[in-house]
């Protein structure tokens, strides 16, 4: 252990209560850092997760056909042309050789899953009642790797779906007043229309699946359709949902689809979550700040009580240097101590506020945590980290003018 | 080159001027030299300079004018790095105040010389430094912490701590300022004593006209300006 280590060393320890105020000072600092950032990061993971749990990250369809309206009519220069650009809203466009494309679309970085699907509007019908809802066709397997439908099941069972049955939200199922087993009637624009037994329901967390989404097999919506064996959209899901727009950019730009991503989709939300991280930094950055400034000042006192030692240890040779070495060690010191003590404290909070449970209002699902914080390690390392240099930078001062004092003044002042 | 030849440390024509709101000038043109072994007594009246004469020899000041050698090295020459080098190697302090560290043992203050040029002292420089602390009467006491000495005790570390590092030169700023005539009278014979035993040349300032007798030689300031007796 060098000279300076041990002799910044022994000041912290003489230091007693000063030492441990001046670390705990550091160990709140990074304990508020930690805690509002994983808190914040969890909560966020969470929205999103919720989110984009049941849907895909991006998903592509083939371009809707619109007219072509010529510029002129042969031999007739002067003619006017009047046409109109009219969706074909019974019809889905569809996106040919399917496999092909679909292993195509595996290929990118950071697709976890893809799958093939008929979806589109339909009318479903029960004893009189109503009700509009998207239809998601899609083989069970494949689907399952999108929407963890399996796994938000309350009832019933999805990936053994035949042709003839669905799975529809908790949601609807309560609005309609449907349980396991009853059938429901899908009609679509074309006029086609099928009945279906519910072989399964889902709750997601997601009002827009819960509350008017069917699924259904690739098979049963290519027939409710028309599509032949034709699909009309790939569903995509990525390992991190916020690449959803790179991700969808370069597919793209290869392959001829219309892409959509759930980012595009809730702008406002991304906006939100933006917000919400910068001020959590915010918080962050100056608590941070104002521990430096404490640790600054108690540091400053530390080295006025110890100028005599400083003249001294200046007298019998140390160089300049050295003396820095020792103060600066010192808020080094006190900097990882309190890190250490703020990241676990942090931590432990985190994970305590996360055994809070929000009742849950659906039957059959499992409470859910009120605070969702998530132990993400790159923000308690960050933080920790960010921490230690924030008490380095701050002892510099101290240090400095510890390593100018002029062992004549103090001598003499002796 | 015999080391006869080169002397403690000179001073040729040495001036200090403090500038302050008004310059002051504390030493006037002093011209000294003190020979390895020599027993050298400085007397003076308070603010006649003495401290600053043996800050300027020490490395620890820089002369306005004139010249310091500490042990044939010219000091102007000297960056600070070197000046605190020199120091480290070369001179030994003994302040009115023993400027001891209470977190460390009586042991460890007396080897801090070493161990701000080593870092950790070898076995040869504890075998060294501990000989001299039972040289002094101290060897019961190396575990000790200052507080727990008395204050001759602290002293006599403090004048092993200024040998630690076997400098060619001891300054001594009042050593006995602080303690009473028994504890004085053993601090000083014990200075006197490893003065004739190792060789090191002692400047020692005083007010005590019968401790400044006792030395080889007695060098008088006055206003700045220093007269042999």
């Amino acid at each position: 252990m060098s000279f300076e280590l041990r002799l910044a060393l022994r000041h912290l320890i003489a230091g007693g209560g000063q030492t441990l105020l001046i670390v705990s000072g550091v160990a709140m600092a990074v304990t508020l850092v930690v805690f509002i950032s994983c808190l914040i990061g969890g909560l966020q993971r969470n929205l999103v997760d919720t989110l984009t749990g049941p849907i895909a990250h991006v998903s592509l369809e083939a371009p809707q056909r619109v007219p072509r309206v010529p510029d002129t009519i042969p031999g007739q220069p002067d003619a006017l042309v009047i046409a109109s650009r009219q969706q074909r809203l019974w019809q889905p466009s569809t996106i040919d050789q399917c496999r092909c494309t679909e292993a195509m679309l595996r290929t990118f970085d950071h697709v976890t899953a893809v799958a093939p699907a008929v979806s589109g509007q339909a009318l479903l019908t029960r004893a009189g009642t109503e009700k509009s809802v998207r239809v998601v066709a899609s083989p069970p397997r494949q689907q399952d790797g999108i929407s963890r439908l399996q796994d938000d099941l309350i009832e019933g069972n999805y990936l053994r779906l035949q042709n003839d049955e669905t799975v529809i939200g908790y949601e609807l199922a309560q609005e309609l007043g449907v349980t396991l087993q009853d059938r429901v009637r899908l009609t679509t624009g074309a006029g086609i229309s099928e009945t279906f037994r519910i072989a399964g329901i889902v709750y997601t967390g997601s009002s827009s699946v819960d509350a008017s989404t069917v699924f259904i097999t690739l098979r049963g919506g290519q027939t409710l359709f028309g599509t032949g064996t034709l699909v009309t959209t790939f569903s995509v899901k990525l390992d991190d949902p916020f690449r959803a727009d790179d991700v969808g950019d370069a597919m793209a730009a290869s392959l001829d689809l219309e892409v959509d991503t759930w980012m595009r989709q809730n702008p406002q939300l991304l906006t939100a979550l933006r917000a919400q991280t910068s001020s959590a930094t915010m918080i962050s950055v100056f608590s941070l700040i104002a521990s430096s400034f404490a640790i600054a000042s108690v540091l400053v006192v530390s080295v006025l009580k110890r100028s005599k030692e400083i003249g001294i240890l200046k007298a019998l040779g140390a160089r300049r240097r050295q003396v820095l070495r020792v103060f600066t060690l010192e808020g080094l010191m006190i900097g990882i101590s309190g890190s250490l003590l703020g990241g676990a404290l942090g931590s432990a909070f985190v994970v305590l506020i996360a055994q809070i449970e929000a009742p849950s209002a659906v039957p059959g699902v499992a409470p859910r945590a009120l605070f969702p914080g998530a132990l993400i390690p790159s923000i308690i390392a960050g933080s920790m980290i960010a921490a230690v240099i924030a008490t380095v930078i701050a002892s510099v001062l101290p240090a400095r003018q510890a390593a100018d004092l002029d062992p004549v003044e103090v001598i003499r002042g002796g | 080159m015999g080391e006869e030849q080169v002397s403690a440390v000179e001073a040729v024509e040495l001036e200090k001027v403090y500038y302050g709101a008004v310059p002051t000038t504390v030493l006037r043109g002093i011209n000294m030299r003190v020979e390895p072994g020599e027993f050298v007594s400085v007397l003076g009246q308070s603010g006649s300079g003495k401290s600053t004469l043996l800050n300027c020899l020490g490395a620890l000041d820089r002369p306005s004018a004139g010249h310091v050698r500490v042990a044939g090295q010219d000091l102007a020459r000297l960056d600070d790095d070197e000046l605190a080098d020199l120091r480290n190697s070369q001179v030994g302090f003994i302040f009115q105040a023993h400027y001891l560290q209470d977190e460390f043992t009586c042991l460890e203050n007396a080897l801090m010389p070493v161990s701000i040029r080593k870092g950790n002292p070898g076995d040869e420089d504890l075998a060294r430094v501990t000989r001299l602390l039972e040289r002094v009467g101290l060897g019961h006491r190396l575990r000790n912490r200052p507080p727990q000495l008395s204050g001759g005790e602290q002293q006599r570390t403090a004048i092993v701590r200024a040998l630690a590092n076997e400098p060619r030169l001891v300054l001594a700023d009042e050593p006995t300022g602080n303690l009473d005539s028994a504890s004085s009278e053993q601090v000083f014979s014990l200075m006197r004593e490893i003065n004739q035993e190792t060789g090191v040349a002692f400047i020692m300032v005083t007010h005590d006209d019968r401790l400044a007798s006792q030395g080889d030689r007695i060098l008088r300031i006055e206003d700045g300006l220093l007269f042999e007796e």
